[in-house]
């Protein structure tokens, strides 16, 4: 109604209370838009579903009187309900262990059999596209590194960089299996690559795990690395007694083993073998260690063991990595997850991290183990400047660093205010 | 036919005569509005209006109604440069702009009609501001060059700078007559011959570009400075430094006389004044002129000669005349009407003639002018090594944008990151002060389609914000030597997130310098992943060159330039005239389906999900 027009309307029919409306209303809303979704970290939220993306969720949260739009990456949502079905995300919060998607043996082995069969939802809109120089026959790879010319190596380099790419690579590699049909090698070849796009690229695990066995039942069976994957699989589908009879097949141990059998729930088993694992490569079975408790929120341990992986002279051949990993994870640990302000002297700490234009310096006062204040003292951004006010804001308002940047979506300087301040508290912990 | 727009002196009545009955709107007023307001025509005491009047200056009480259009039409003018294209607000760009554009941001630009006339003979293409141009002569024809006397805010701006500045400075006054009077009908015989040989002269001189020029050059860095901190204003060039000079000497010129520039030199006014040839009013004299001259002392525009006879095409009908006469001697009306007419006067008017060889001279070297500029560009367009400025989105082809960009920088103004600014002489004469995308300063930002929007001449395309999302400025590409992953300096994806967060998705990974096992395989995670930019996606809103330029050279000092930088040139953008880009978008995505379902049918038995042979 254009404005002048409101004069027009009767005054009687404006002014009338209406006191049942309300209630309905009320209780319509609650019916028709009852969402809910669930967080990794157990906090749940009433309202809508917004909007859904293949990254974050947009969620109008209901609170009091009114509402508020969040936005969370997908990662850390466990399960949305909307219109009273609850869905499950798959990710890494939504693992079986933590929803409880349970399957028996017979029902993995069906769901397998019949995504195996069928093609994905991607396939017909994926057109099949490669470089023309590439050589789809498994060469063996001689000279210099070349993505447009050896197929393993265009799958590392270029499918693999690229998630979104997956299904391409995936559509080639089904290509190639035709190619390869008469030699037996390289057919097996296709399948395992299959198989790792499905499972590490797409998220797919029937269809990874139905490649895998493809392959398994070729001649010389799997190797440690493809059997954690169908492992990884059978788990994600929802049958850890499958998963578990794969893992335990075998006596050689590598992180990836460790970091299932964590993910499993089984932390004691998944510390044992970080231990054999240490015994060779110290830095490898540590960090292995340290990751196993972190998932299991046993912050203390998984901090004394990243210490140790710091600590370390020599280990395995990517011991610098390892190290660099080890520091970035203790980072975040110590500022995201076991955040102890009690740790933090009275002080004044300053830190950088790259924004959009130039270094952000955040200055953060810790007083009787309360962050008192979050200032921006430097920078050089000229954008999303309401970060500055916003990311502080909300800081000290939950005196801590976690959902704070699920509110306001990805941008670049939010993260690096946010970072900054993190490393600054953590730095500072004792 | 009367148009009397001016507060005539106030007269006492004389006893024994009867007073003229008031008109309706007076009466009414009277009625409703307390009585202190309006004068006493019997005691010949002057009412609370005509005292703030009075107290405003002798202009306002004398065309009160002329100086208030006037105010009115320079606060909007600064509304429009400063609120509604310079305040930018908060993405999407398009939706803030578009939310406070209730009148169009260049309608001060589409009002002069030397813009489009000249944009419409130098481009030979109709521009649609054409139709303001007719509007506002139509409007001529009734008030003849009311634009310039009511509503040109430069006119408005000038007259502040005589009352200011200009009245106190007696030592550079020069007389009323001189080799200058007519240069305003020379330059627009200039500007229309450059014009009809395919340049655009009219930018340089006519009053509107001039004057948001001059605004968009100082007061909006200013304003950008003082709203959101001095670090994003982009610094002025020397060409700039020129631009904001010759502005002011467009104001100095006031020193010489009264609105020296609007009575000599503008040619948007002369555009006006050969107009008033058609017009259907002007200022009368009736017989009761008592020849005090205040009428002549009080023309700003010296349209009434010392004989006390009106110059039409000088006249612009402001009436400040007609309230300073002391016996109500002076009207306007019907061009055809007939008064009772004054006395002849004796006295000579030393005029000047227009000069056929002022005609000729400004005629020829304009084409002089314009022949030089042009051959310099043809010659720039052989020369390789010349690197073609990005223009910006829905810009048309390069020939016509300089043939139709005005130079007016109302697109610098209304470009939310700066990463618009102007040019100086890296493209010739021809393409000084024209917009070019700066992509080392900032990226075009894909939820703003601003610049086209308040281009007056449509020399860049007003495009919805969908359709200028695909329209390419220019191409990325990846100086693969500096690029820091590329030759394993360190890893670095700023550019590709910058993409993606765009939502064009036009960059993507490959990894370089895999390390490899004992066994030959490649170590997971080893080596780095390296920008490759998709052409086919590619805009060339140079958001990764920003960003690369802002961490790596700027910030970091590990690079010289930006790794990624923005081409222009054929096959690098599209510059349509017109048709649509979302089209031209639609067709490319056809035809390389096409192209690759011909490779799919040598496959298409082979191509399945499950081959038979595995099932």
């Amino acid at each position: 109604m254009r404005f002048w027009a409101r004069w027009l309307v009767p005054v009687t029919t404006v002014g009338r209370p209406r006191a049942w409306i309300v209630p309905v209303v009320l209780l319509l809303s609650v019916a028709v838009l009852g969402d809910e979704i669930e967080l990794v970290s157990g906090k749940r939220y009433q309202g809508e579903v917004v909007k859904e993306t293949a990254e974050r969720i947009t969620f109008k949260v209901h609170r009091g009187g009114g509402s508020a739009t969040m936005t969370f990456p997908v990662e850390k949502v466990r399960a949305i309900t909307v219109a009273g079905q609850r869905r499950e995300l798959v990710g890494a919060g939504a693992a079986p262990a933590a929803g409880g998607t349970m399957r028996s043996k017979a029902e993995v082995e069906a769901l397998i059999a019949e995504a195996g069969s069928t093609p994905p939802d991607w396939w017909d809109s994926t057109p099949l596209e490669y470089p023309k120089t590439l050589d789809l026959t498994w060469t063996k790879p001689t000279g210099p590194w070349n993505p447009q010319r050896n197929l393993g190596q265009y799958l590392f380099s270029v499918i693999d960089a690229n998630p979104n790419k997956g299904p391409s690579g995936a559509r080639l590699l089904h290509y190639t299996l035709t190619v390869n049909k008469d030699r037996p090698d390289k057919l097996k070849q296709s399948m395992l690559q299959l198989g790792h796009v499905y499972v590490d690229v797409l998220e797919d695990y029937a269809r990874g795990a139905f490649w895998l066995r493809k392959a398994e039942g070729m001649a010389g069976g799997l190797q440690l690395n493809w059997r954690v994957k169908l492992a990884l699989c059978y788990w994600k589908l929802g049958s850890k007694q499958m998963a578990a009879e794969v893992l335990s097949r075998h006596r050689v141990v590598n992180p990836a083993v460790i970091k299932l059998w964590s993910d499993m729930g089984e932390l004691q088993k998944a510390v044992s073998l970080a231990e054999i694992l240490a015994r060779r490569y110290p830095d490898l079975g540590s960090l292995a260690a340290a990751d196993a408790y972190r998932f299991h929120r046993r912050y203390r341990e998984a901090e004394a063991h990243y210490q140790k992986v710091l600590s370390l002279n020599q280990g395995s051949g990517a011991l610098k990595r390892n190290k660099e990993r080890a520091q970035a994870n203790l980072q975040a640990l110590k500022a995201f997850e076991a955040l102890d302000l009690t740790r933090v002297p009275d002080g004044t700490y300053r830190s950088k991290c790259m924004g959009f234009r130039g270094e952000i310096t955040v200055e953060v006062t810790v007083k009787d183990a309360r962050i008192e204040s979050v200032k921006i003292a430097d920078h050089r951004e000229d954008r999303a400047l309401s970060a500055f006010v916003a990311i502080p804001r909300r800081i000290v308002e939950k005196q801590g660093l976690n959902d704070v940047d699920a509110v306001t979506g990805a941008t670049v300087t939010a993260h690096a205010v946010l970072n900054a301040t993190a490393k600054a508290l953590a730095a500072a912990m004792k | 036919m009367h148009l009397n727009l001016f507060l005539p002196a106030l007269e006492r009545s004389q006893r024994g005569t009867a007073d003229e009955p008031p008109g309706a709107i007076l009466r009414a007023a009277r009625a409703l509005l307390p009585s202190a307001l309006f004068s006493d025509p019997r005691s010949g005491r002057p009412g609370l209006l005509r005292r703030i009047l009075k107290a405003l200056g002798p202009t306002w009480l004398a065309a009160p109604l002329r100086r208030l259009t006037q105010t009115v039409c320079l606060l909007l003018f600064f509304v429009l440069l400063l609120y509604v294209v310079g305040a930018h607000g908060s993405p999407p760009f398009a939706q803030a702009r578009e939310a406070k554009e209730i009148i169009p941001a260049e309608f001060f630009l589409m009002l002069d009609p030397l813009v489009s006339i000249s944009t419409a003979l130098a481009a030979r293409v109709w521009v649609w501001s054409l139709v303001w141009a007719g509007v506002i002569l139509l409007i001529s024809v009734v008030i003849p060059r009311g634009f310039c006397g009511y509503a040109c805010p430069l006119g408005t701006l000038i007259d502040l700078f005589d009352f200011a500045l200009g009245r106190r400075m007696a030592r550079f006054k020069v007389e009323r007559r001189g080799w200058w009077v007519h240069l305003r009908y020379y330059l627009l015989t200039g500007v229309l011959m450059a014009a009809l040989c395919g340049v655009l002269l009219s930018g340089f001189v006519a009053a509107m570009p001039l004057l948001t020029r001059g605004m968009a050059y100082t007061l909006g860095p200013l304003q950008l400075g003082l709203v959101e901190g001095w670090h994003v204003v982009p610094a002025l060039s020397a060409w700039q430094y020129l631009s904001i000079v010759l502005f002011l000497a467009v104001l100095a010129l006031g020193f010489l006389r009264p609105r020296f520039w609007c009575r000599y030199v503008c040619p948007t006014g002369a555009v006006f004044s050969v107009a008033t040839l058609l017009r259907l009013t002007e200022r009368k004299v009736t017989s009761s002129c008592i020849q005090c001259g205040r009428c002549v002392e009080a023309c700003p525009f010296d349209a009434i000669k010392a004989d006390f006879t009106t110059r039409p095409a000088e006249c612009t009908f402001c009436q400040t005349c007609g309230g300073v006469c002391p016996v109500g001697a002076i009207t306007f009306g019907g061009r055809w009407d007939t008064v009772a007419p004054r006395p002849e006067s004796p006295r000579p008017t030393e005029e000047i003639g227009l000069s056929r060889r002022g005609f000729l001279t400004a005629g020829l070297a304009s084409v002089a002018i314009a022949a030089g500029l042009r051959a310099s560009a043809v010659s720039r367009s052989l020369n390789t090594s010349w690197v073609r400025p990005v223009r910006p989105p829905g810009s048309v082809p390069e020939e016509m944008f300089l043939r139709a960009c005005i130079r007016c920088g109302e697109c610098l103004q209304a470009c939310p990151t700066k990463a618009l600014q102007p040019m100086g002489l890296e493209s010739g004469l021809l393409g000084l002060w024209t917009p070019r995308a700066v992509a080392d300063w900032a990226g075009c930002d894909p939820t703003c389609n601003n610049c086209g929007q308040v281009c007056p001449t449509g020399a860049i395309r007003a495009l919805p914000p969908e359709e200028k999302r695909v329209a390419r400025m220019g191409l990325a590409v990846v100086n693969q030597r500096t690029c820091l992953p590329h030759p394993g300096r360190e890893p670095c994806q700023m550019c590709v997130d910058q993409c993606r967060d765009a939502g064009y998705k036009a960059i993507e990974f490959l990894r370089v310098h895999v390390e490899l096992d004992e066994y030959g395989l490649p170590v997971e995670d080893s080596g780095f992943l390296a920008p490759v930019v998709v052409a086919e996606k590619c805009v060339g809103c140079g958001l990764c060159q920003s960003r690369c330029y802002a961490i790596n050279v700027a910030e970091r000092r590990v690079l010289s330039r930006s790794a990624v930088q923005v081409v222009a040139g054929p096959g690098k953008e599209d510059r349509l005239m017109r048709g649509s880009y979302l089209k031209l978008r639609e067709e490319e995505r056809r035809a390389r389906e096409q192209a690759q379902r011909s490779l799919r049918q040598e496959s298409d038995s082979t191509d399945t999900y499950l081959p038979d042979f595995l099932r």
